[in-house]
């Protein structure tokens, strides 16, 4: 599986699956986070591989 | 996805323009961009000094990493709150954005609200019932009123903030909701000067906030990630959220609804600035601008919890 996680929350989903789709998948607006692995940001586009942690910045501040 | 520029991976894709960047090209392209807004709006010229009002957070201190990079005399403003919210806030604000200054050989001013005023954010709002159960709205006027006599008292020719177009959207689709004329005819890039008030300008106003977050974490800039504990439940959070679901269905519709508006004023849409701005008189406590003759809000506000007030 393929861990998403967000501030103190994760979410788990299948390998093989676009960003896009997991992003979908969890009910997170692509326009609302920056997807990294390892530290570096990936695009919308990239394949999720079994066993990585991604995470997800939120780009949403202010009061 | 590869980047626009040349062949390798592309770290962001940006709909709005059609367009993905590998992280050295989008590392060139937002002062780039930010150079060309700072020009087309007049802003400011390369010979004039800048503040920064910084907070801490990532659009702030991206600011004022972009406007260094671009050679700009910009020094920064940090406002000491007193939020603690059991996160430390203010402290932990105050220590990213001192640590970002002396990393870098930057001059930062720090003024303390509770030193200014005897009491910090909180106590200010719960002393004199400003707000409903937040202080926003108190922490809003202190932040105005001190970026500007700061601004003024040490002889900069602008202050800059570092409100993206998020911000800015938000901020126009809250006073859309409500037609709130005077606010959509100030409300803009640039606020220019006038008696008693330092030019305040936006430059990161055309950057989606998505945008800034990318910036500060491919720059390495260290910023508070955690949110002012006030902030939960805002409603600019609120209308940032509906606005990008309708960005995540028509990308580019936050940034057409925003240079929309700039436009349509420009062309007239609204009234001349002189037929609905009131006229302001002098403030007799601390002489900065206010809308009727006599103390302004902010020397009212302020009356209240000094300590001699009891």
């Amino acid at each position: 599986m393929v861990t998403l996680v967000l501030r103190n929350q994760e979410y788990q989903v299948r390998p093989g699956m676009a960003l896009i789709d997991a992003l979908k998948k969890i009910s997170v607006l692509p326009e609302s986070v920056i997807a990294t692995r390892a530290g570096e940001m990936i695009t919308e586009d990239e394949l999720l591989k079994d066993g990585e942690v991604i995470k997800l910045v939120s780009v949403i501040s202010g009061g | 996805m590869k980047c626009r520029k040349c062949t390798q991976k592309a770290v962001i894709n940006m709909p709005q323009h059609h367009m993905g960047l590998c992280r050295e090209h989008f590392l060139e392209w937002i002062p780039e961009q930010t150079a060309r807004f700072i020009k087309k709006y007049g802003m400011f010229k390369p010979s004039e000094k800048i503040l920064v009002a910084v907070s801490g957070g990532k659009d702030s201190l991206s600011l004022w990493d972009i406007l260094v990079r671009l050679g700009y005399q910009a020094d920064g403003l940090y406002i000491s709150l007193g939020i603690d919210g059991g996160l430390a806030y203010s402290s932990e604000s105050q220590r990213l954005t001192e640590a970002f200054a002396a990393g870098r050989g930057l001059k930062l001013h720090v003024v303390d609200v509770k030193q200014e005023t005897g009491a910090s954010i909180p106590e200010i709002a719960a002393k004199t019932h400003r707000g409903q159960e937040k202080p926003c709205s108190a922490c809003g006027l202190v932040k105005r009123h001190e970026m500007n006599r700061i601004a003024r008292d040490l002889g900069y020719d602008v202050l800059a903030t570092g409100h993206n177009l998020d911000d800015e959207a938000a901020v126009l689709f809250g006073n859309t909701l409500i037609w709130a004329g005077e606010y959509l005819l100030r409300q803009g890039p640039v606020l220019p000067e006038s008696p008693g008030l330092a030019r305040k300008v936006k430059p990161l106003c055309r950057f989606y906030e998505r945008e800034m977050t990318a910036y500060a974490l491919v720059s390495g800039i260290e910023y508070i990630y955690d949110e002012c504990p006030y902030s939960v439940g805002s409603t600019s959070i609120y209308y940032k959220e509906i606005l990008n679901r309708l960005e995540n269905d028509r990308p580019g519709a936050k940034l057409s609804f925003y240079l929309s508006f700039l436009e349509a004023r420009e062309k007239g849409l609204f009234a001349p600035v002189e037929q609905v701005r009131a006229e302001l008189h002098a403030c007799s406590g601390c002489g900065q601008p206010t809308s009727a003759p006599g103390l302004c809000s902010y020397c009212r506000m302020v009356d209240k919890v000094r300590p001699e007030a009891g």
